[in-house]
């Protein structure tokens, strides 16, 4: 009971505005309690930034955001309808990806409290739980060095709400709670998997909805008791494989780059790892769309042109990165740092690459398949691609490309002995790789079975036509 | 002179020959595309299978009674040393946690958390806590000085 008030207390403030941002759908059931969760995040931002405690900000930014929710509404319902989903094809997806991402949550009846769920996310959920100065003079306590202080509020922030919920500390209710966020994000990429194959044959959609499902399940199993005991790193890894999927997979849309925004905001303000991937996605998202003018259309266009677009993309990049950079603004701003590039390395640089490397391969075996897979695809079926209004695969790889260079680059460059550094946290880093490799295959898989079955329509269609025309002829 | 030009308004022309327009692709090109198409699919079904069968697994490994057992132990143990600080040490002070041992003074300042305030220096401090192994109780045991 006590984690379904505490769910409610996250959850039904974040129920308008996610509905305003991402519409009604499959979608809205999953991203509500990351929407609530980055509403605790950016109070937790103004606690430490301005003073006053969680729960004061939680209720302003509450109010603030279900106003401005609500007057959109209002204007989308006056105005023309637009598309909905099929409420039985919408019912199919939420029952079938809830039931995946919620198997793996009965590995929470462990009650697992992880080291570092202990050490960072839960003593970060007391600093924020005691109120500004708490949080400030914590996060800057030496003392406290060893949780990390400059990592992002969401999950602490979202378990200093469990805390506030039930009127005291319990750890287990935090972990609950972060756990229930990873399935919410995993839910999110079940549910834009199903959508891509939307408006296609019966038998895409119901692969696209089992393959939505596998994706949450397989998430989890990535993840092993990380899923369940308080960590992180699903939960970023997770959103920004959603974030991709809906700004940088599904066709361009309003909702989808909104829903981008969210996801996006969510994996910044979750980990650091996931706000260097969030900004890249970000820009790569600005760049889709905001994209080059035909060359035959935009004339002689001069360098003041092709620098005032990419000022354009970047400050777009930019202002949707505002949610993940406050935090690390404000933490810059207040000298709250970390350990791992502070001191001397114990090895040289050149050392550490060998390691680095082969830790994080072992935790890629699929990622020669996924190239595979990617150069028959794109020779044979991009143009299918192309006719579905979707992304090119390659900024998917641009996106995991930059993520590995980004942690292979935090390994060398880091000041942690790097074997001890490798073994304690590799496996968790790769998730985000990991997950996105299954998302690429489902994608071209869902490409190949729907592209097949257009194909059958088509040329049925056609023979139905000639048959029409012949008869036509001999009639005549 | 002849212009021969094409106006930028013009869209560009198709490259496929005029009498392959709008037709099926052919026969062997058909054959190539099904066979990649049925490739992918496979490679998706291969990689799927083992990842969904892994995911089972881990969820009845993290359910086993020797993980809820240890998992219990943890948390019964963080209770006891939390309980036993807030006991012995005064709520709202500042102490020197004293330890060397990087885990032991880990485990002081997160069981004192919100109760008291730990400080790098020890002339900042009230008492001085350390903890020490030992059996009795929870096997972690804390003992509090005054700071001199």
């Amino acid at each position: 009971m006590a984690v379904l008030g505490a769910f409610a207390l996250l959850a039904l403030p974040a129920l308008l505005p996610t509905a305003a941002l991402v519409g009604l759908g499959p979608t809205t059931v999953f991203a509500v309690p990351l929407g609530g969760a980055l509403l605790a995040a950016l109070a937790a931002v103004g606690e430490l930034a301005v003073g006053g405690s969680l729960l004061t900000w939680f209720v302003v930014l509450a109010i603030v955001v279900n106003v401005a929710a609500a007057v959109g509404l209002w204007r989308r319902w006056r105005g023309p309808r637009t598309h909905r989903a099929r409420p039985g094809w919408a019912a199919a997806t939420i029952a079938v990806v809830a039931a995946a991402a919620a198997e793996p949550l009965l590995g929470l009846k462990a009650q697992m409290v992880g080291f570092d769920a202990t050490a960072i996310w839960m003593q970060h959920a007391l600093f924020i739980y005691g109120g500004h100065h708490t949080l400030l003079a914590d996060l800057k306590n030496p003392v406290y060095g060893f949780t990390n202080p400059d990592y992002p509020p969401l999950v602490p922030a979202s378990s200093a709400l469990t805390f506030i919920s039930t009127g005291h500390v319990d750890f287990p209710l935090g972990v609950d709670m972060t756990a229930i966020l990873n399935a919410s994000a995993l839910g999110v990429i079940g549910c834009g998997i199903a959508a891509s194959v939307a408006g296609k044959s019966a038998a895409a959609r119901w692969l696209g909805i089992v393959l939505g499902a596998s994706v949450c399940l397989i998430g989890f199993g990535i993840a092993g008791m990380y899923g369940v005991n308080g960590y992180a790193d699903l939960l970023w890894a997770a959103s920004a494989v959603a974030a991709i999927v809906f700004g940088l997979v599904l066709a361009r849309s309003p909702r989808h780059l909104a829903a981008t925004w969210m996801f996006a905001s969510v994996a910044g303000l979750t980990k650091n790892e996931g706000l260097t991937t969030a900004v890249v996605i970000l820009v790569l998202v600005a760049i889709r769309y905001l994209p080059s003018p035909a060359r035959r259309l935009s004339g002689h266009r001069g360098v003041q042109g092709w620098a005032r677009l990419w000022a354009q993309r970047l400050g777009a990049a930019l202002v949707l990165a505002v949610p993940g950079l406050s935090w690390a603004g404000v933490a810059k701003l207040d000298g709250i740092g970390n350990s791992f590039f502070s001191g001397s390395r114990p090895e040289p640089v050149l050392q550490r690459v060998g390691p680095t490397v082969s830790g994080l391969w072992a935790h890629l075996h699929l990622l020669p398949l996924a190239g595979v897979v990617l150069v028959a695809g794109g020779l044979v079926l991009a143009k299918a691609r192309r006719t579905a209004g979707w992304g090119n695969a390659l900024w998917l790889w641009a996106v995991l490309g930059a993520s590995l260079a980004a942690l292979a680059a935090s390994y060398v460059f880091g000041s942690l002995a790097i074997a001890w550094w490798l073994y304690t946290s590799v496996e968790r880093t790769t998730i985000f790789a990991q997950v996105v490799i299954y998302c690429e295959l489902a994608l071209w898989a869902l490409v190949a079975v729907s592209n097949g079955t257009a194909v059958a329509a088509d040329r049925q269609r056609r023979g139905q036509l000639i048959r029409r025309r012949t008869k036509a002829r001999a009639a005549a | 002179m002849t212009d021969t030009r094409v106006s930028r308004a013009e869209p560009r022309r198709s490259r496929t020959p005029r009498h392959a327009r709008g037709r099926p692709p052919t026969a062997s090109g058909g054959r190539a595309r099904l066979v990649v198409r049925a490739g992918v699919t496979v490679a998706a079904v291969a990689a799927f299978v083992p990842g969904v069968v892994h995911s089972f697994d881990e969820t009845a490994a993290v359910r086993r009674p020797f993980f809820v057992a240890g998992a219990l132990d943890a948390s019964r143990q963080a209770a006891c040393v939390q309980a036993t600080a807030h006991r012995t040490i005064p709520r709202g002070s500042r102490i020197f946690i004293s330890n060397t041992n990087g885990n032991y003074s880990q485990l002081v300042a997160e069981a004192v958390t919100l109760w008291a305030v730990p400080t790098s220096r020890a002339s900042d401090a009230r008492w001085n806590v350390s903890m020490y192994y030992g059996p009795g109780g929870c096997w972690l045991h804390l003992r509090v000085v005054p700071e001199r």
